[in-house]
């Protein structure tokens, strides 16, 4: 798989405010800048199907980086590994955030205007199958697709950076 | 505005929300926080029919937000002028959440208590 630029988050999913782009991209690279650098390899497992990619940032200045709340920025640096994985795999995107009770994170659209609900979590060091159950749960549960729409899970991994996606 | 227009703007209302929760700001904050997400998503909700599945999540997000906002009254107003148009089952997930806002009622609202006081004053 092509590499993931995360500095395209916001050309890729459009509808992201640009300020949270700009934010959700500064935490990731935060994210992984605390073991990696850019051009670090990604595992990567799409339901039943193994791949590699490369990953590739602006090495942000961790100015600041104390006052962030670090399983807050962890998660969000998930949402912006997962937002890049899911486009270029499946050519979804982003179309709005969900609220917590939805049961997913994201409302996203694939290239035949199909509705995608999106559970995204992240990790830095622990076991990513327990948490993508948890989270294939959780979002099956989710009624923000609509009949017919899909309903998927994303967990990412910072450690030795890895990414699971199933669908419900 | 445009659909889009406030789909970017819920969709940073929301993480703002998310965020401010996590990072354990104050409670007025995040009530505010989610008072913004509840009128947005009450703005939406007037673009979309509430057959749409996007125009169901509005109407359950703006109750929802509403609820943890802690604006009792505004969920009741709120699942009063969608009940008429929702199916069945957004209208049991509306109620869910009226009842839940009736069961944190005695918990969080201010009571106000009228009360008068008298002055005699020398004529």
């Amino acid at each position: 798989m092509r590499r993931l630029e995360l500095e395209r988050l916001r050309e890729i999913h459009p509808q992201l405010p640009e300020t949270t782009a700009a934010e959700l991209v500064f935490r990731a690279a935060l994210a992984l800048q605390r073991r990696h650098l850019a051009g670090v390899n990604m595992g990567i497992r799409l339901v039943t199907m193994g791949l590699h990619t490369s990953l590739d940032w602006t090495f942000r200045a961790p100015a600041g980086d104390a006052m962030l709340d670090r399983h807050r920025v962890t998660e969000d640096g998930a949402e912006v590994l997962a937002l890049l994985l899911v486009n270029v795999a499946f050519g979804w995107v982003a179309r709005r955030r969900l609220q917590r009770g939805e049961c997913a994170d994201w409302l996203l659209r694939d290239a035949d205007d199909r509705r995608i609900a999106l559970e995204i979590s992240g990790t830095d060091n622990s076991d990513v199958e327990v948490r993508l159950r948890e989270k294939v749960a959780q979002v099956s549960k989710s009624k923000a697709a609509g009949t017919g729409g899909t309903k998927a899970a994303c967990v990412v991994r910072f450690e030795e950076p890895l990414a699971l996606l199933a669908t419900a | 505005m445009s659909l889009d227009d406030l789909y970017q703007r819920v969709s940073a209302a929301i993480l703002n929300a998310d965020r401010l929760e996590d990072e354990g700001a104050s409670r007025t904050k995040v009530r505010f926080a989610k008072l913004s997400v509840s009128f947005l998503e009450q703005e939406i909700a007037e673009l979309l029919p509430a057959s749409d599945p996007e125009g169901a999540i509005a109407r359950r997000g703006a109750v929802r937000a509403a609820l943890e906002a802690g604006v009792h009254a505004r969920v009741r107003e709120l699942v009063e002028s969608y009940l008429d148009e929702a199916d069945a089952e957004l209208a049991a997930e509306l109620n869910a959440l009226v009842a839940q806002a009736d069961d944190e009622l005695p918990a969080r609202d201010v009571r106000v208590v009228p009360a008068a006081t008298y002055q005699i004053h020398a004529a």
